[in-house]
């Protein structure tokens, strides 16, 4: 990654997902998103960093860390945010686009860009889904709730996880999946090739990414034996 | 008699992942199971409503505020919270009114808007999109929407297969 970053002209824009990367779940360290932004530094490259999983891996202010190193770096960069997934939200459309400037003075003029862009494609935000995401951060109740049901999310994604891995080992799989374990957010890529996901679907009614990406968070202790049968009988 | 505006219009191609929604809408099967889309499911096989919401919900359903427009970024306590989430409240880059937050329609409304923005901006410059598997295939928002945006787009082989097992 380091080197295809150093390969890039500069002004490129780089989209990189700030945790429980979709569709690996393969997430950068500490030390490999100082590398990462070095690397941009150096080479005068654009971020934009796409944050749809805040919670999911291990909290809201941990899952903010890449963001807090771009902070630091004193980098211009792009996030986009989104509520879909932390509040369950998803058909209320809420997220945020937030842009880091130099300064106060770059602010102005960079938001009144923005407006322009928004102004003439929908005009302005529908109200309802922002207005209950912020009644529940403005409310240290509220707040304190969603947190813990965000943490019970998370918490049941990964005992699938850990489930999975569990079973398909119990099943006699031999090929070895305890990164699915180890690995954070919504997804992860099985390694299973087009023809096994097909005959998933087919032999099965298991449907999943012809790329072999899964949804963990669709496991449940009802499905996840069915589930790791199907994965064993297609591998 | 004159041929239809739409005559000559080609199928457009089914997205990877929603369309799969749409098969497994159709299956048949009472033991199918949809591993495709970026969904979060509870352990009874459905989309939570969270109780947070709940309250807030009902609590704004019983004041009937009014609904005028808003403004185009998004009502400011909106955008603040969403700030301080990114960057914690105490964070030096708020405090020197260094970040500009719109609320957009979910994170590729973000993405749409960040895109056409940066068309502006940089009208030349190419997007490069980790894609740590190293396929070419879009398989989230991102992807499609830069794409749709007209800014050139690539895919940045294996990028963070280092992390990877
Ligand atoms: C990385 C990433 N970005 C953005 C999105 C889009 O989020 P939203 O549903 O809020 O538009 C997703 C959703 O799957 C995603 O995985």
């Amino acid at each position: 990654m380091k080197a295809k970053l150093n390969s890039l002209p500069a002004g490129a824009i780089i989209v990189l997902h700030a945790c429980c990367h979709n569709p690996t779940g393969a997430d950068l360290s500490e030390a490999q998103w100082r590398e990462v932004i070095a690397a941009i530094q150096t080479r005068g490259l654009v971020a934009f960093i796409d944050m749809a999983y805040q919670g999911f891996a291990d909290s809201i202010a941990e899952d903010a860390l890449a963001l807090n190193l771009f902070a630091a770096s004193g980098l211009q960069f792009f996030v986009s945010s989104s509520f879909s997934k932390s509040f369950s939200l998803y058909g209320e459309r809420v997220g945020a686009l937030s842009i880091v400037t130099a300064g106060k003075d770059e602010s102005a003029r960079v938001m009144s860009q923005i407006k322009r862009v928004i102004r003439t494609n929908y005009s302005n935000p529908p109200i309802h889904g922002g207005a209950i995401v912020a009644a529940v951060l403005a409310n240290p109740e509220l707040r304190q709730m969603w947190e813990d049901e965000l943490a019970g999310m998370r918490d049941r994604i990964r005992a699938m996880r850990v489930s999975l891995v569990d079973k398909l080992k119990a099943k006699g799989v031999a090929r070895d999946f305890s990164f699915v374990a180890q690995q954070r957010g919504m997804f992860s890529y099985t390694g299973l090739s087009a023809e096994q996901v097909e005959r998933m679907r087919s032999e099965f009614g298991i449907y999943a990414v012809s790329t072999g990406r899964i949804c963990l968070a669709a496991l449940n202790t009802k499905n996840i034996d069915y589930v790791a049968d199907a994965i064993a009988a297609v591998l | 008699m004159s041929s239809s505006i739409f005559a000559a219009v080609e199928m457009a191609p089914r997205d990877p992942i929603l369309g799969l929604n749409e098969s497994f809408n159709a299956d048949a099967r009472t033991t199918k199971v949809n591993l495709g889309v970026g969904v979060y499911f509870d352990d009874n096989g459905k989309i939570p409503l969270l109780n947070a919401v709940k309250v807030a919900e009902k609590a704004r359903l019983e004041a009937m505020p009014p609904r005028g427009y808003q403004p185009i970024e998004g009502p400011g306590a909106y955008n603040q919270a969403v700030q301080a989430l990114l960057f914690g409240k105490d964070s030096a880059l708020l405090a020197e009114g260094r970040v500009v937050t719109a609320e957009a329609l979910g994170g590729t409304g973000a993405l749409k808007v960040g895109a056409d923005y940066l068309k502006r901006l940089l009208p030349d410059a190419t997007v490069y999109i980790s894609d740590p598997a190293g396929k070419t295939t879009a398989r989230c928002s991102s992807p499609p929407v830069f794409r749709s945006t007209a800014i050139r787009t690539t895919t940045k082989p294996r990028a963070a297969s280092i992390s990877t097992a």
